[in-house]
């Protein structure tokens, strides 16, 4: 296991809620929680930096783009 | 990088032997190894070929275009040594796509990308693999990563047609259909429940 670095995060009350909400909902720590938004936030701003773009698809197969900043 | 000891099956005596799970290896590492397989995938391919045999569906793979991804934090490399050479290797991503069944639909799995025998260790490749087990040891290291990840061992992946039945009845999974956005692939997944199981029959046998 590579070696872990400790940090404090200073969250305001609502975000601590959505935090503690995907948690639960999630079966994972907070901890666990942010180690997965880390993961899909660094591969989302490198494919959009080689130009790709991403896009949500409803049922009705209706694309949306999201723009991430 | 993690050095966990394992065992694999001598192919000549039956018999287990020494060998090395390997975390994280490097993109130097991964292409390193390649130069040595290519060669090898290529030359059995070649002679199946000539045969008229099956020729084993992955023999293009070339994990130097594969190994690009380790460069991102949601994929990592892990690999099986023994006899001082690299005898498999598997590339994962954890977290970036979610279970498909229940009770854990959209929930974060351990997604296996690629999973492949060194050449000298398949048997359509060589008459008498070199070492036996390649396979289930990285797919044991997959479940328990998932754990690890706090995925209660959930773990997906898409099929070569080959490999269908490894999948399906060494490793317990679920196959739940062909994807028409992955090449139309058959998809497998293990649950919480099938991971549980596979580590209890893995630590009987």
């Amino acid at each position: 296991m590579a070696q872990k670095r400790t940090m404090t995060l200073n969250l305001t009350e609502v975000e601590m809620k959505v935090l503690e909400d995907l948690s639960e909902q999630k079966e994972l720590s907070k901890t666990a929680v942010l180690r997965q938004a880390l993961r899909l936030y660094q591969l989302v701003d490198v494919r959009i930096a080689n130009g790709e773009k991403l896009f949500f698809e409803d049922d009705e197969k209706k694309q949306s783009e999201l723009m991430v900043l | 990088m993690n050095r966990i000891p394992t065992t694999l099956i001598d192919g000549k005596t039956g018999r287990p032997v020494k060998a090395l799970l390997l975390d994280n290896l490097t993109v130097a590492e991964i292409n390193e190894v390649e130069k040595q397989w290519v060669i090898h995938r290529r030359e059995g391919a070649t002679r199946l070929h000539k045969l008229g045999l099956a020729v084993p569906e992955h023999w293009r793979w070339d994990w130097t275009e594969k190994s690009e991804k380790l460069k991102l934090l949601a994929y990592r490399s892990l690999g099986i040594k023994c006899g001082n050479t690299l005898q498999g290797l598997m590339m994962i991503s954890t977290g970036v796509r979610t279970a498909r069944m229940e009770p854990d639909t959209g929930k974060p799995i351990v997604y296996i990308e690629y999973l492949e025998s060194a050449p000298w260790n398949v048997k359509p490749i060589v008459d008498e693999p070199q070492y036996r087990g390649v396979g289930i040891r990285l797919f044991e290291a997959a479940v328990r990563l998932s754990f690890s990840e706090e995925f209660n061992g959930r773990i997906g992946l898409h099929s070569l047609r080959q490999a269908e039945r490894f999948y399906a009845e060494k490793c317990g999974m679920t196959a739940i259909g062909p994807d028409a956005k992955f090449q139309n692939l058959n998809y497998f997944e293990l649950t919480r429940e099938q991971a549980q199981e596979f580590l209890s029959e893995e630590e009987t046998s």
